[in-house]
């Protein structure tokens, strides 16, 4: 036996070896030059020139978009050779905030982060970031404010002020399958649908076998809190008072209103009639993949993740076809969504090169050619408008047009607190509560939509409260 | 006088003598601390890593746990036993979120234990088949020991997914309703306690297996003598004698499910209810709220001495050791 | 002494066999069932509906075994993490085990009880409540994505301490007594006698520490924050969230991360037993 053992290991740390130094080769082969397709295989970084004033880059982005921020950084800093942005990859919007609070202890804080919306709050409460209005007013460049998608530029304009530079908006969508609408008689070009439209869509979509089991369910539904804040955006109602946090600091929670009680409610009747098929927490991957193996017809997600779904339906093959229409609202109701995605903030950790260096980044990053590149590969769309002007941002949308159902989205009316993204120091927490009472009402768990808000909306407020009990304004 | 005159007060024929002055290496020989400054500098590293790393942060969780904190983990403000109201279901809002955790985690405890311990003993009874080749299959049944939680739950987690198909056999012979055994309410936690029972059962069964194999023979022999048949010798036999191993595993398996974190961070990672550890893991990682968390690994740690001085008390007794 | 085997000629042995191995068999199926789902996911290539055992025999998709290397070249480096972290964290708990229980066991000084108590102590207080403030320790002394936080804190070990101990006093005292009588210094019998004559306690001890630690997740979770300081158990699961149809990469790296400690198992599985066993066994 002791034999056999030596044998088997010594096999295992053969192969172990060889793999390892065939893997070494295939590595290096890589192109130095980045390819713009957005693909999983690992990006590498170009090198840091001699005499370059480093910038530490903490991003949250992962996959496929990752890759592509990589690339956006290797562009920046071939172009030039003052400033090495260093990209440090953080595994998750929340991992990056969290890295962040621990880096305010000790001391040990990027020179520029992504941070995602719901983090805003908490950026600022860290009260080591510099405002990019300051950089953008020292340098006369609020032209390129004013330039701006005008929802994006609310989104993080927090007490009057520009806090941080938008680089990836997103919002959200319902993703259909084209082909399936056509096959059902339904219109895939009717943008705006009211929830009881999507609930007769779901009927008509919906295939059921002999027996009467379901092949293929209407749509594809798994609770998150983002659906919810850009449902309530829609209907130009805040999640909390006073102004959704913009004008000043959140007091209160009030999100179990009407329209959070109809969006639960929406979610259920589909559920309980067997055209949706719910897939529970944690089942956006799940959800995205029925959508494309065509186990679904519908399905809610971000238009960051279009490049992705395409890519997946390409690969499943069975024939559906990505396209978008807005969020379901109620009837008459032509609100914008929300704005998601992340933006760029600028901390006071580093020497003022170093600050410099992430103001110059930001101001490459927001120049239309870089805003088309980006938005062209992944699914985000342009920040600045004069990127529309581009032939590579036209090209995109030619490509891909369920692009410009996302774009007219977020312009569908005049900005408002009501339709902006809300502002708080327990964001993140907020969302999980949401999740919970969602989950807790689809599952039967709680009988009514009402009472799983109400006890979401308790335990957003405890929190909240308690936050703000413990930060100095 | 002599070196070697007698220190104590008695001579060897009982009559009391004068005691005589001893010297100061004398005095430290007999009362053993001769070897106290060597002691403690042998000691040291263990004794300066347990302090800092054991010791010291379980008395700042103790106060942090009083106070809420910043987004630091500084304490900003004293909260009193508030956290500790609260986890306990104590603080009159009658909210039982945190004591429904401790409830699922024994839960939990409950679905794991005992199937473990009885997979594992099943298999170590085979694996004592004197069959030839028995001890490559020693080795298969070992196996789970080597394969990491993480590694376990990023394969149970396809295997559960709906993307696979690997399980929706079952969940529509159970007519489920849901796309996967974890999104169901009533599978999801005996799904993940199957997991959990696998990575188990290489320990367990190492363990049972020695336990086996240290019963003496002639018992056994002995028994087969005066007539009884397998399942007598099992009963009256095999059982007390491996009791103090069940009870040694029943504890281990017991303190180890109610810590249980990594498969739920894999497997169940947004769920409500969850489990007690996970709860804290989301308060401390997700919600920031260091002082809370810190609460509730303070209850769990009364928890599990609680726990296990009850296991061993009380489960002790029927134990035999001979 | 096996429960199941009474003496046996002829056809009963035969049948006895077969319903034995048959058994067998089934149980190692059964156990080995994840480790053929991953094998099979991963060789099946980037198909979004991959069936339970592969379709086709012959078109194995071998190759993904490079491709995670293409994907996440890193995935060598937590290979290289893991074995420095599990290595130092090791060799740190032989070394503080060793000295702390040579002191417990063969030493005379006041309070030896009270030491012991303080070294088993640490045994009682779980993982979870001395986290958040580890947690706290290390981030504010920057030593997150670095060595020292992953192998420091947990370099003293209860449980190696009580093991080496219970081995040290079932050792001959004489010789202790007479090394000293001939001038040996304490610690020179340590290095030079006890620790040779220990041997089996330490391997016991050695692969016991090794394999945790190669296979922990929560503290490196924390602690660990860019992708190239990950350890292999986190960065696994890291891995898996950026294809939502596809397995195949995922599996094949799960299945690589696992290697290193399968090799270790088989090599030192003796070890392993004897030394689970002697805590469990005592009771």
């Amino acid at each position: 036996m002791r034999k056999l053992g030596l044998f088997v290991s010594a096999a295992l740390s053969l192969v172990l070896v060889l793999v390892t130094f065939m893997a070494v080769p295939m590595v290096s082969m890589q192109n130095a030059t980045p390819v713009p397709a957005p693909t999983l295989t690992s990006v590498p970084l170009v090198a840091q020139q001699a005499g370059e004033v480093e910038v530490t880059f903490w991003y949250g982005l992962g996959g496929l978009l990752g890759n592509v921020v990589i690339e956006t950084v290797n562009m920046y800093n071939d172009s030039q050779d003052v400033y090495y942005v260093n990209p440090v990859f953080q595994s998750s919007y929340d991992d990056t905030i969290n890295r962040i609070n621990a880096g305010l202890a000790s001391g040990e804080l990027p020179d520029l982060a992504q941070v995602f919306e719901a983090g805003s709050q908490r950026m600022i409460d860290t009260g080591r970031i510099i405002p990019v209005q300051t950089f953008f007013d020292r340098d006369g460049l609020q032209s390129v404010i004013d330039d701006m998608e005008p929802a994006v530029r609310a989104n993080y304009t927090i007490n009057g002020i520009l806090q941080s530079a938008p680089f990836n908006s997103s919002t959200a969508m319902l993703f259909i399958d084209r082909a399936a609408f056509v096959a059902a008689g339904l219109n895939p070009d009717q943008t705006l649908n009211t929830f009881d439209e999507i609930k007769e869509y779901a009927r008509a979509l919906t295939v059921r076998d002999a027996s009467g089991n379901v092949t293929r369910h209407g749509i594809g539904l798994y609770p998150e809190g983002w659906f919810f804040e850009q449902i309530h955006a829609a209907h130009e109602v805040p999640m909390g008072t006073p102004d959704n946090g913009i004008t000043g600091r959140m007091e209160q929670y009030t999100y179990n209103d009407s329209i959070g009680v109809e969006w639960l409610e929406f979610m259920k009747s589909m559920v309980d009639e067997g055209t949706a098929i719910y897939f529970g927490t944690g089942g956006g991957n799940a959800a995205n993949a029925a959508f494309t193996n065509g186990e679904t017809s519908m399905t809610f997600s971000s238009i960051a993740g279009l490049r992705t779904l395409i890519a997946g339906a390409e690969r499943a093959g069975v024939g559906v076809e990505v396209g978008t229409v807005f969020m379901p609202r109620r009837p008459d109701t032509a609100g914008k969504t929300i704005v998601g995605g992340a933006s760029l903030w600028i901390t006071d950790a580093g020497s003022t090169e170093a600050q410099e260096g992430a103001w110059d980044f930001i101001k490459w990053a927001l120049t239309p050619e870089v805003q088309a590149f980006w938005a062209s590969n992944t699914g985000y769309y342009p920040v600045v408008q004069a990127s529309y002007e581009t032939e590579i941002m036209q090209a995109a949308l030619v490509a891909y047009p369920q692009f410009q159902v996302a774009i007219d989205q977020i312009r569908l009316s005049e900005i408002a607190f009501a339709n902006t993204a809300h502002i708080s120091g327990t964001f993140v927490s907020m969302r999980q509560d949401v999740i919970t009472a969602i989950d807790g009402y689809l599952t039967g768990a709680i009988p009514t939509a009402q009472e799983a808000l109400d006890i979401a909306v308790a335990t957003s407020n405890e929190l909240l409260t308690e936050y703000n009990s413990t930060v100095s304004n | 006088m002599e070196r070697n005159a007698p220190i104590s007060p008695v001579t060897t024929t009982g009559e009391p003598t004068t005691p005589r002055p001893i010297s100061l290496r004398e005095w430290l020989a007999l009362s053993g601390t001769r070897d106290l400054g060597r002691a403690l500098l042998f000691a040291s590293p263990a004794i300066i890593i347990f302090s800092i790393f054991t010791y010291l942060p379980f008395f700042h969780a103790i106060f942090l746990s009083l106070n809420v904190t910043n987004n630091q983990g500084e304490a900003a403000r004293f909260n009193g036993l508030g956290y500790y109201a609260r986890v306990l279901g104590l603080d009159g809002t009658g909210r039982t979120d945190y004591l429904q955790s401790i409830l699922t985690s024994f839960q939990f405890a409950l679905l794991v234990v005992p199937p473990v311990i009885l997979v594992a003993l099943s298999l170590a009874l085979l694996a004592t088949a004197q069959v030839r080749g028995i001890q490559v299959f020693r080795t298969i049944f070992t196996s789970s020991i080597a394969i990491s939680l993480a590694s376990a739950g990023v394969i149970w987690a396809l295997i559960y997914s709906p993307s696979t198909k690997a399980t929706t056999w079952l969940v529509e012979l159970l007519n489920l309703g849901t796309p996967g055994l974890l999104s169901s309410d009533a599978t999801a936690l005996p799904a993940v306690a199957v997991m959990t029972i696998w990575s188990g059962i290489g320990f367990n069964f190492i363990i049972t297996l020695s336990g086996l194999q240290a019963i003496p023979v002639d018992l056994y022999e002995s028994a087969a003598i005066d007539g009884a048949n397998r399942i007598q010798s099992f009963r009256f036999i095999t059982l007390p004698m491996l009791s103090p191993t069940l009870l040694f595993l029943f504890v281990i398996n017991t303190i180890g499910s109610l810590q249980a974190f990594t498969q739920f961070f894999l497997l169940l990672p947004d769920r409500t209810p969850t489990v007690y550890v996970y709860e804290t893991f989301l308060a401390f990682w997700g919600d920031n709220r260091y002082g809370l968390a810190s609460a509730m690994s303070i209850i769990l740690f009364v928890i599990l001495l609680i726990l296990t001085s009850i296991q061993y008390g009380v489960l002790n007794r029927r134990v035999n050791y001979s | 002494m096996s429960v199941l085997s009474h003496s046996r000629r002829g056809p009963a042995r035969v049948r006895y066999n077969i319903i034995i191995y048959a058994l067998l068999i089934l149980a190692s199926i059964i156990l080995g069932f994840p480790l053929i789902f991953a094998l099979s996911l991963a060789l099946q290539g980037p198909v979004p509906n991959p069936s339970l055992l592969p379709r086709d025999l012959t078109q194995l998709d071998w190759g993904v075994f490079l491709q995670v290397f293409e994907q996440q070249p890193q995935i060598i480096r937590w290979i290289f993490n893991s074995f420095v972290v599990a290595s130092g964290v090791t060799l740190g708990v032989l070394f503080t085990s060793s000295l702390m229980a040579y002191a417990l066991s063969y030493l005379k000084f006041p309070g030896k009880t009270l030491l012991l108590f303080f070294a088993l102590g640490s045994l009682m207080v779980p993982f979870e409540a001395t986290l958040i403030p580890n947690y706290l320790l290390v981030a504010r002394l920057r030593w997150s994505d670095s060595f020292q936080g992953l192998i420091l804190p947990f370099v003293a070990s209860g449980f190696g301490v009580f093991l080496l101990r219970q081995y040290f006093l079932t050792l001959p005292r004489d010789l202790y007594d007479a090394a000293l009588v001939d001038g040996c210094t304490r610690l020179r019998y340590l290095w030079s006698i006890l620790l040779p004559l220990s041997r089996p306690a330490l391997a016991t001890l050695a692969v016991y520490t090794f394999l945790t630690t190669w296979n922990q997740f929560y503290w490196p979770l924390l602690v660990t924050n860019s992708t190239e300081w990950r350890t292999t158990q986190v960065g696994i699961t890291v891995f898996r969230n950026f294809e939502f149809a596809v397995f195949n990469i995922q599996m094949a790296a799960t299945l690589i991360v696992m290697l290193p400690t399968l090799l270790l198992l088989i090599l030192g599985q003796r070890q392993l037993v004897s030394g689970l066993t002697a805590g469990a066994l005592k009771g």
